[in-house]
């Protein structure tokens, strides 16, 4: 039997532009491989097109034998021609496709995050946030299978999982480890981030890195940020590490460069003021932090509660300060944290190699 | 040939340079700019704006003494006001580290004080960094309209890792906005761009195998077109590789033109 996972954005497999949904559809093919004969990615021209359309030069993509962009106007036939496969479907947005594949393949639904709840906090229209809620119900009620990201996610959408829900599936977000050759870096730096999400606030995280960074001005930081605008909360924050000389300043990276700036790290951390949005998400920058080895500093009450079979690091729910901040940096670097590390990286790989996702599907 | 020397008369002495004591009145300063071949900064943080319309135009050697310096270059730099070439120097005094971990950008620029001399007494504008064979003789006028029109385009979705090869380190800025570049070689990250010249093209892809995009700087002549050049580059590697855009540069004598060719692989 075959499985296609249904890409809604590109995973590493052929783009160096990587987000959650990229990741999640590499850790999903991973999972698959394990029961099936074949594994692909499947992504919709449109979707291609609009992720292509950007306006720069070049899109870091690379054509891979695995990965099948499918024409809209043939996807009737694409699924028809198809002896019965598995079809695997990440996001919301693929309903066109639902609605082929479920007529004779057998559907998988993962739930990543909640596309309704990430709508509300980003004050999305009433309107939106109904056809996504109608989407999501029928996603559920119709797939053979349910998958979701976090017993938390499960806590929230209780309601709509119904009676599906004690048939659903926790599937942890877990990316795959990168591969490593030759000598391993010295883990002498700290990652830091400041708020990816309109609806997240790191102002308060970010002003007590400024204070604390002030006074190690022998600790190397990155820190991911693009520049705000004057009107932002973080903004004076940002201007303050960014003339720090051992603060090193980037917005975005390529995925391999990532990968590399990871592994020099002893730590990543990324606090933001918990809303109902992030109580029940979990964070990409943090997991791939873990992926890669190295300690958190992050919110308590998320998503990642129930991650890792404990937090590899230090979380907290009210706003850092230097003292706080001090003491995990200090535990990292003289490596307090290295069991719960190896308990998380056990648990990750169990994660990947768990055959109850994909298994027992005929 | 006049070297026009903004600054503090302080440094200015630290540096071995005439005494800036004396102050010009600003219509005799602005009339010596109009006659200006090169220009020393000392404290770049204390331009504005505008001055950097004067400083693209001329070879111009930036005296940093302090992080503020650094930074408001870089701000420049990022807006798009300053062009860096290979006929510009950045020259760091008083400052304890060479900055390489906050701000790699500087290091294909950086000149030594003693090279300081040489560049004020020099007659002829000539590169004051190794360039790519036949690039030798092009003014900065030249590389600063490259420059622009490069700034305009968004070459790829995040900051690039650039690699380059000997000759083209010194291009950094004509090729990219050096303020959102990692440096791959001070960085010691995997490049995802590289610019190089075509004859090099093959050996660096050798060399870094995951480089996403090309950049080649080159001068177009009647015996080497861009047929010719697409040829070096597109058989230099086993996988796809294509020619996204040209970035036409200014004509020059003998019917040459510079360009820059970005290529996509894979």
């Amino acid at each position: 039997m075959d499985c296609y996972i249904v890409c809604n954005m590109f995973p590493p497999l052929v783009s160096d532009v990587v987000r959650a949904p990229g990741l999640r559809a590499q850790q999903l093919a991973q999972q698959a491989e394990l029961e099936f004969d074949r594994v692909r990615y499947v992504m919709m021209k449109s979707r291609y097109d609009m992720l292509t359309k950007s306006h720069t030069v070049c899109h870091g993509l690379r054509s891979h034998p695995d990965f099948i962009v499918v024409h809209d106007s043939y996807l009737h036939l694409f699924v028809a021609r198809l002896e019965p496969s598995v079809f695997v479907f990440t996001q919301l947005e693929m309903d066109a496709f639902f609605k082929q594949a479920q007529k004779r393949h057998y559907v998988v639904y993962d739930m990543l995050a909640s596309k309704t709840l990430e709508l509300r906090c980003g004050n999305a229209k009433p309107n939106q946030v109904e056809i996504f809620e109608e989407r999501q119900q029928r996603f559920i009620e119709q797939a053979d299978r349910v998958l979701v990201n976090a017993e938390k996610l499960q806590e929230l959408e209780a309601e709509i999982l119904g009676r599906h829900r004690d048939e659903v599936i926790n599937n942890p977000f877990c990316p795959v480890p990168p591969k490593t050759d030759g000598d391993t870096p010295a883990r002498d730096h700290i990652l830091f981030f400041s708020a990816a999400q309109p609806w997240t606030n790191n102002a308060a995280f970010l002003r007590a890195m400024a204070d604390y960074l002030s006074d190690r001005p022998d600790l190397p930081a990155y820190f991911m940020t693009s520049l705000k605008s004057h009107e932002n909360p973080e903004s004076i924050s940002i201007s303050r590490l960014q003339q720090m000389p051992n603060v090193r300043q980037m917005s975005a990276l390529s995925y391999p460069a990532h990968q590399v700036v990871l592994a020099r790290c002893m730590a990543a951390m990324d606090w933001s003021a918990v809303n109902d949005e992030r109580r029940y998400s979990t964070s990409t920058r943090l997991i791939q932090a873990v992926g890669s080895g190295a300690a958190l500093f992050g919110n308590a009450d998320t998503g990642l509660d129930n991650y890792w079979g404990g937090y590899p690091g230090a979380n907290t729910e009210t706003e850092p300060d230097t003292q706080v901040l001090g003491d995990f940096i200090d535990k990292a670097a003289s490596g307090a944290y290295a069991g719960d590390l190896r308990r998380a990286a056990d648990w990750n790989k169990a994660v990947l190699n768990d055959r109850k996702i994909f298994g027992g599907i005929q | 040939m006049s070297c026009v020397i903004v600054g503090p008369s302080e440094q200015a002495g630290q540096l071995g340079l005439p005494d800036t004591t004396e102050i010009t009145p600003p219509e005799a300063f602005s009339g010596a700019t109009r006659y200006m071949t090169r220009v020393v900064v000392i404290g770049p943080r204390l331009l504005n704006d505008k001055d950097f319309e004067l400083i693209n135009r001329v070879p111009a050697v930036l005296v940093l003494t302090n992080a503020t310096d650094i930074l408001h270059v870089e701000m420049h730099i990022r807006a798009g006001r300053l062009h860096l070439t290979p006929h510009d120097a950045l020259l760091l005094v008083d400052m304890s580290g060479p900055a390489s971990f906050t701000a790699p950008w500087i290091h294909p620029l950086l000149l030594t004080s003693t090279d300081l001399a040489g560049f004020i007494s020099q007659q002829a504008a000539q590169p004051l960094h190794p360039v790519p064979a036949g690039f030798e003789d092009l003014p900065k006028a030249t590389m600063t309209q490259v420059a622009t029109q490069m700034r305009k385009l968004s070459l790829v979705q995040f900051d690039p890792v650039l690699g380059t090869s000997p000759a083209c380190r010194s291009l950094t800025g004509v090729v990219c906005n050096m303020a959102n570049t990692m440096m791959a070689e001070v960085e010691s990250l995997p490049p995802d761009v590289i610019c190089t010249e075509p004859d090099q093209a093959e050996a660096q892809l050798a060399a870094h195998p995951g480089c996403r995009a090309l950049i080649c700087p080159v001068i177009i002549r009647a015996d080497l077109p861009v047929e010719a050049i697409n040829c070096t580059v597109t058989t230099a590697t086993q996988v796809p590789v294509n020619l996204m855009r040209v970035v036409p540069g200014p004509r020059l004598p003998q019917g040459r033109m510079l360009a820059c060719l970005i290529y996509e692989i894979g």
